[in-house]
This record gives structure tokens, sequence and C-alpha cells, in this order.
């Protein structure tokens, strides 16, 4: 048993559990900390895969931007005894009988579908070199293939600055 | 490429965390926690890019430049989307989802 | 298109008249009737050059032009045209109705002079004497049909011309109901008849009517279809059972009654039998015998009628009911054939001018003592003295005293009965002779002679009111005439009904056609292909020998029980009422029952009212049950049904995101399944 075998089984079980308590802990900031536990779990599975930029890409915006976002949020929406009220409405059973369905079907198609490797000389956005890195072959890649979306999300992401900004503000008085 | 782990392995990975979030998003009354639901749901996808990526494309890299925006752009989704449950905050001095029901027919 | 004749100028102008009238005479007391006068004036000038020129040149003269084209297998194969047409039967209806509508229209002017809706009154008249030439000049049955219903139109509208009075108001909408029922049956015999020959013109009728068992349906006989258009006749003209109109029409203005319920719209019917006559002739080859149905409803209505007429007072209901015998001896003469089409034409002509003169002379009457009740009047021929001498004229006319107009009309259908060998029908108008002559001269007895009432202030009516009268007597005197032969010329030999030559042969070969193609019977093109493909038979010999006289000959087996017995009706009058043999009233009394059943028009009103009130109504409320709960209930049901459902829909929409996501993950899941199962 290779080492990594054992730990992308270890990472993932308890991601799953983490994912869990996200979705049943009473309390939003539990829920909010367990989330970044399953995220950085993530980022160990996608190391493991060998796509280094994008697990440090993970950590540095999901857990280093996102929660902390998903922290200030529950902080400024905190209502008082709020822990006391249970946190699941009243679909709960259907959704989960309708996600575990959900669940049985993905699983079957899954596992019998044939996954076939494609042929190499379909991709563009290969590595330019074999010699290079993962995290030089992304930014050569990213810079020269994909030059358009990248600068396109510049744009996006400046939208929804702006947007949220104008949405979060107090009203003028 | 993970020596004796095949790719069907993740892909289940990414159907379970897939539908956690699912029923996160379906059943929790804090909309923030919703958002939280909504989170795992895009990283499920994303494991899954990145699996496909490894064990199907060996030798390209789209599966991680589609991780990366995908990334970005949820982000950038997450950040309005908390905007948005501040401000109904704010008006309504409460974050829970059935208090919500304007379009109630 | 070019026309041969000016015959469509002669509706028009009255129709100017009236157009002018309604748009620009702005109910002015003293325009309006001068322009009404005036454009009828013109049209009974120019209907007198037409007539001129019929008696020059008889043969029809059909100016149309295509109106209405239908070709398919669901409505048939026929055009419609609009158009005149001018021959001997329509030139002499134009002179009439022109006629008789001029005198009507100087006549209202001093009897309506007093009237607050004198303008309306002399629009409407303008607008039915259009209707009316409309229709005696009409090419085809639908141009008819069009004018029929105009014509009624006009009679409701003049029946109800006293707005204010209920009884006029009832009456009017009478008038126009049961002729609606008539023109029912009219309407279909119009439809059959073109839809199966594939023609409604009058010429073209005639001249194909023979085909009729391979064109016509086998389930039709053509006698059925004949009777369906007589009923239209049984209605306008008011035949029994349709005849309750037209003595509750005299609610309307007496010279109302005098045109349309005496002169003109009431021959109508019987024009209309005159012009579609070869589908009536041909009927006596078919399985029913439409003629004779025609001849006895008309002798039994003139007898009806005659009898109900002995026993009124109001003198303008004597009058109608005088009518409705008269009518019903035209339509006895129609239904005989042969001469008898000549005679009732005749006695239609000589009527309209009789009838029209009495009417008026009735109106001077109830001006002259303000009421038509005939216990009011007495001696008004010392008071009235040129209403009195004409009015004895109209009566000595309608009795049928020669040398009057009367004698030779009455004559010739007793002559055609005669012919024809119908000796009960010919017993029953020798009858009707007589109680007509009784009633005639009661009425003029009680009215003209006689003590006078003790208020009577009576004076003879202005010249506008006494001149009509005056024109009347010598047209009821001299019209007579016209039936006498003048070297081979007379009324009938303008006006007569000639057998088609080829009618027998082609009825045989039409027969025979359709005994052996089955199939196509009743289908018009099939009909058409195999009529056109056989070869003509050998033509028949003629029917009809040339130069047979219709004019009017003087049989003294039929001129002297006529007269007799006319003379009888007088002089039975004179002394009942004159030299008070008996009193009247004892013998009412005496006949007990039946003078009340007689009195009270044989209860056939009320017997109607009963049918409406017990079958009518009864039936149309079941249907109006079944319209409100079942109709309607399915519609309100239907609505219900869906707010039920909507309401139930709604909890769907909670407004919560989250019910909405969980509804969309189940559609995917359902999709998914649904896929499983569709394409493993």
């Amino acid at each position: 048993m290779h080492l990594s075998t054992a730990v992308f089984y270890f990472c993932a079980a308890l991601s799953v559990l983490c994912a869990v308590r996200v979705v049943t802990a009473r309390n939003v900031f539990h829920a909010a900390l367990y989330l970044a536990m399953t995220l950085t779990l993530l980022a160990v599975i996608y190391l493991l895969l060998g796509a280094e930029f994008v697990a440090v890409v993970q950590v540095l915006v999901y857990v280093g931007a996102v929660i902390v976002l998903i922290i200030f949020a529950v902080m400024l929406t905190a209502q008082i005894g709020d822990s006391s009220v249970a946190q699941t409405n009243r679909l709960a059973l259907p959704a989960a009988l309708a996600t575990a369905a959900l669940f049985l079907v993905l699983q079957k198609a899954l596992l019998s579908a044939p996954w076939v490797p494609a042929a190499s000389t379909t991709d563009v956005s290969g590595a330019p070199a074999p010699g290079l890195s993962n995290l030089q072959s992304v930014g050569m890649t990213l810079l020269n293939v994909y030059v358009y979306p990248f600068e396109l999300t510049a744009l996006i992401l400046f939208t929804a600055l702006v947007g949220a900004v104008l949405i979060a503000r107090k009203d003028q008085e | 490429m993970i020596p004796g782990v095949p790719l069907q392995d993740f892909l289940l990975l990414s159907a379970a965390l897939f539908c956690v979030g699912l029923y996160g998003v379906v059943t929790r009354r804090n909309a923030v926690g919703v958002l939280m639901g909504l989170e795992l749901m895009f990283n499920a996808a994303n494991i899954n890019l990145v699996a496909f990526n490894t064990y199907l494309h060996a030798g390209a890299l789209s599966g991680q430049m589609f991780t990366l925006f995908t990334i970005t752009i949820a982000a950038a989704e997450a950040t309005v989307g908390l905007a948005l449950v501040v401000s109904i905050f704010r008006a309504r001095r409460s974050v829970r989802l059935e208090h919500v029901d304007l379009l109630k027919g | 298109m070019t026309f041969s004749t000016a015959t469509w100028i002669v509706p028009l102008l009255p129709l100017s008249g009236f157009l002018f009238n309604f748009l620009f005479g702005r109910g002015d007391r003293r325009v309006v009737p001068r322009v009404a006068l005036a454009a009828v004036g013109c049209a009974l000038a120019l209907s007198l050059v037409l007539a001129v020129q019929v008696l020059g040149d008889p043969a029809p003269k059909v100016d149309s032009i295509p109106w209405l084209s239908v070709s398919n297998q669901v409505f048939g194969h026929f055009t419609i045209n609009v158009g005149t047409l001018l021959d001997p039967l329509s030139a002499m209806m134009l002179v009439v109705v022109c006629l008789v509508s001029f005198l009507v229209h100087l006549y209202s002017l001093g009897y309506m002079d007093d009237e607050p809706g004198l303008a309306r009154f002399f629009m409407y008249l303008g607008l039915f004497t259009f209707s009316m030439l409309g229709l005696v000049v009409s090419p085809n049955l639908f141009q008819m049909y069009i004018f029929w219903e105009l014509v009624g139109l006009c009679s409701y509208l003049l029946i109800g011309f006293y707005t204010s009075k209920p009884e006029a108001n009832q009456a009017c909408k009478k008038a126009f109901v049961v002729n609606r029922v008539g023109d029912l049956g009219m309407f279909l015999g119009i439809l059959f008849l073109t839809y199966y020959l594939g023609t409604s013109d009058f010429g073209q009728i005639a001249a194909h009517i023979g085909q009729w068992p391979l064109f016509g349906p086998a389930w039709l006989p053509l006698g059925a279809v004949a009777l369906l258009l007589f009923c239209g006749a049984v209605g306008k003209s008011a035949q029994f059972p349709l005849h309750v109109w037209l003595p509750d029409a005299m609610e309307g203005p007496t010279p109302v009654s005098a045109l349309i319920h005496a002169a003109t719209m009431v021959a109508a019917g019987v024009f209309m039998v005159a012009r579609v006559y070869a589908v009536f002739d041909a009927a006596l080859l078919s399985s029913v015998n439409a003629p004779m149905v025609v001849a006895c409803v008309g002798g039994f209505t003139s007898l009806f009628a005659a009898t109900i007429a002995c026993t009124q007072f109001d003198i303008k209901r004597v009058l109608a009911y005088s009518t409705l015998s008269q009518l019903g001896y035209m339509v006895l003469a129609l239904g005989v054939g042969g001469l008898g089409v000549t005679a009732g034409a005749f006695h239609l002509f000589t009527h309209a001018f009789f009838k029209a003169l009495l009417f008026l002379g009735a109106g001077s009457a109830i001006h002259a003592v303000h009421s038509n009740d005939l216990r009011a009047m007495g001696g008004l021929r010392r008071k009235m003295p040129i209403t009195g001498i004409t009015f004895l004229v109209g009566c000595l006319a309608i009795s049928g005293v020669w040398p009057f107009a009367g004698f030779f009309s009455k004559d010739m259908i007793l002559a055609a009965l005669k012919e024809a060998h119908l000796m009960t029908l010919y017993a029953v108008a020798v009858g009707v002779a007589f109680l007509t002559a009784f009633y005639m001269f009661r009425l003029y007895f009680l009215a003209f002679e006689g003590p006078s009432p003790e208020h009577g202030h009576a004076h003879e009516s202005p010249w506008t009111m006494t001149l009509p009268l005056l024109v009347l007597a010598a047209l009821s005197s001299a019209a007579g005439f016209a039936s006498l032969d003048y070297n081979g010329r007379s009324f009938g030999s303008y006006i007569r009904f000639d057998r088609g030559p080829t009618l027998s042969s082609d009825w045989g070969r039409a027969q025979s056609l359709a005994l052996a193609h089955p199939d196509a019977v009743g289908d018009y093109r099939k009909a058409t292909a195999l009529w056109e493909a056989q070869a003509p038979a050998p033509a028949a010999m003629a029917m009809v020998p040339a130069g047979e006289s219709r004019a009017f000959v003087l049989d003294y087996r039929v001129a002297v029980p006529a007269t007799l017995v006319g003379l009888a009706g007088i002089l039975l009058a004179f002394g009942v009422y004159r030299l008070k043999w008996v009193d009247p009233a004892k013998v009412a009394a005496a006949l007990g029952p039946v003078y009340t059943t007689v009195y009270n028009k044989y209860y056939v009103d009320e017997f109607y009212r009963w049918m409406i009130d017990h079958v009518y109504y009864v039936l149309s409320g079941a249907i109006a049950w079944f319209d409100r709960h079942v109709v309607d209930g399915v519609m309100n049901g239907l609505a219900l049904v869906m707010q039920a459902a909507g309401g139930a829909l709604r909890r769907l929409q909670t407004g919560r995101v989250q019910a909405y996501a969980l509804a969309m993950l189940g559609g995917i899941l359902l999709l998914l399944g649904a896929l499983k199962v569709l394409a493993p």
C-alpha cells in the first residue's frame, strides 16, 4: 500500500465527514469552520493529484478569502438565541431522500461508464516542455492560450467587487 | 495519478460531496448556511475536473485551468451573495429563509 | 351591361323619395308628403309607359347581373342574379301597385292631416312602395324573397304606426311573426328548388322543372317542394291557418289597410304562386297533388272568412275578412290551374281596385263619425254623397254584378272550376258569392242608409280623399272589360300559364334515367352529365293548341246562377237591414252557440294562444332549464374545477427558494428515470 493511497483515502473520508457536519451543525460558526476543514483536505487531494498550483490557489482563495468572508457575514448577521433553534427546515426528509437517490443514480452511472484516456494530440493546453514544473506550465498556458479568459476574469472580479460594495452598503441617511 | 486509486473513487468522492452540498442548500435555514452548501457543490465539481485532467488527459492542463477559473468565479459569486445576505439582514432583521417568501402565491 | 328596359327605375323612384325624406326631410309636414307623392307619381307614369310597351311586345325581358355564384358539393351549383324581369304579369302588377299607392298617398294627404307622425307615415309608405315594386320585378326567387321580407317589415312598421296604441303594437308583432312562419316554409322551398335544379330564375325553372325526377332527391316529391313554397303564400296572403294576422292588422291607419292589406302586399302570395306556377303544374305529375291542396286551402279560407264577416260590427274588420275571403278565391283559382291561373290573376287585378275603394270609403266614414263601429254609423250617404255612391259601386263590384269588374273576374273563376269539373269547390265558390253579397250590403245598409245617429255631424271629405274614391270607382266599373277579346288580345292572352311543350316527355325521360341510375338522383353533377349525354327524346306535340283563347267568354250556365246568387244576397241584406224583415239580434240569439263561435272567429286565436302557452312555452321552458343547468352547469363546473385546481396548485408556490430547488432536483431525478426507461 502506497503512502499516497492511504493519505488519499483518509483525506477523502474525513472530508466527507466534515462536509456532513457543515450541513448539519447547529451553530453556523461551527459550520463555517468545518467548511474550512473540508476545503483544506481537498487541497491536499489536489496536491496528491499533482495539481500544485490549484492546491495553493484553493488554500489562498477558498480557505483564506471565502471562508473569512463567510465568517464576516456570520458575524454581521448574528442573531441572539440562534443556536437554540434547529437549523434545518422541514424539507429535511424529502431532501435527504432526494439527494440519496441522486447519489445512487450518479454512482451507478459513474461506475458503469468506460473512462477512456483521450488521445494526446487533441488538447492545445499541453505543457510547453516536458521538463517544466507544474507552476511554470500553468503560468505559461494561462498567459498564452487562456489570455482572453484571464483578462475577462479580471473584469468579472471587478464587477463583483463593485456590485458587492453597492449592495451591502448602508443607505445614505 | 495516485497509484492504487482508480478514477472512479475520485468521482464517487465528488458525487458524495455534491449530494451533501445539495442537501445543505435545500435544508439550511440560515442563508449563509445555504451559501456554504453551495461552496461544497463547487468544490465537488473542481475535484472532478482535476481528477479527469490527471487520469484522462495526462499531458495537458485544461482541467486545472478550468478549475482555476471556477475558483475565481465562485469567489466572486460568494462575494456578491454574501453582500445580498447582509443587505437582506439589514432590511428584515432576519436571515431565516422562511421569512423571505414574498413570491408566495 | 346593357339594359333592355327601364324597369329598374320604377322601384328606385319611391326609394329615392324615401331616402330624400329620410336624409333631408327632417320631418317637415309639408315637404315630405309632397315629395313622396311626386316620387310615386313618376313611378306611376313610368309604369304606364312600360305597360304600353309590354302590350306591344309581351315577350319576357330579363335584365340582371350575377350577384352570388356557388359551385361546390355542399351548397350546390347555382348563380343568384340581381335585376328585373318585365313581362305582362309584372307590368300589370307595376301598374296596380303604383296606381293604388299613388291614390293612397293622395288620400293620406287629407286623411292623415292631423296626425303627429305625418312625415314618418309618408316615409314608410315610400319604403313600402319600393319594396313591393322590387318584389314584382324580381327575376328570381332569391331576390323575390329579399323583397318579400322587406314588404313584411314595412307592413310591421305601418301597422304599428300608432306607437302609443297597445293593440297596434301587439298587432304589428303578430303580423310579422305569423308571416315569418310562412316564410320559413317558403325559404325551405326556395332552397330545395335552387339546390336541386341549379337555378332560381323563373324562366329557367319553367324550362327545367320537367327534369325533377332525376335532379331532385328520391325522398322529396316535387309536390312537397311546391307546398313549401305555398307556405309563403299562406302566410303573406293570409290563408288558413296563418290568416290570424290580417284582421288585427286593421289597427293600422286606414290608408295602410287599403294599400297593403287589401290591394298589394297580400296579393304578393298570389303573385308568387303565379310566378312559379310551372312548379305547381309539374307537381301534378308527382306523388303529392299540390294544386289540389292549394285549391282546398283557398276554398276553405274563403268560406271560413265569409261566414265570420257576416257577424262583425267593426267596419274595417268586415272588410278584412272580406279580403281574406277574396284572397281565398284567388288561391282557389290558382289551385285549379289552366284558365284558373288567368282568372286568379284577373281577380287580383280587379280586387285591388274595388277593395282599395271600399277601404278608402270606409276611412272616409270613420273619419266622419270618429268610430269604427257600424252601430254608430247610419245614413251617411245623405251626408257624404260621393263617399256613399262610390262605396255602393265598390259593393256592387265585389258582389259580382254586371257591368262592374267583379262580375267578370268571379265568373272567370267559376268557369275555371266548371272546366276542371271540381263541383264541390264550385258549390263552395257559389256559396261564398252569396255570402259576399250579403255581408257587403249588410255593411252598406248599416253604414250608409237608414237613420243617422243623434250626434251626426258628418260631412263630406276634402277633394284629396274623394278624388281617389272617384278614380277607383271608375276603375272598378271599367276594369272588367279588359278581360274581353279585342282582335285576339285580352287580359287572358297576355297573362296565362302555358304548360311547357316538353314537360311530359321530359318528366318521363327523367324518370327512366332515375330508375336506371339511382346513384345520380339528387346529385346535380351526375344528373346534368346523364341528362346531357343522352340524345334528346323526340319533341312531343305542343300541349297548348295554338290560338286557345283565355278571354272572357260569357257562358250563361255560369253567369246566370252567379248573378242570381249575388242578387239574392243583396236582396236578403236589403230585407233584413232596411225593411227589417227579421231582427238580426233575434236570429243571432236563436243560433246561440253557433253564432258565438262564428262571432269569435271560430276561436282560432284562442287555440293558438293555448298552443303557445301549453306546448311552446313548456318546450321552451324545458330547453331553458337544460341551458341553464346543463350547459351553463358544465361551464360553471369547469370554472369551479379550474379554481379548485388553481387553489390546490397554489400551495406549491411557497415563495421559498429552497423548496423550488428541491422540486428541480426531483424533476431531474424523474427525467433521469424516464431516460433510463426509454433509452436503456
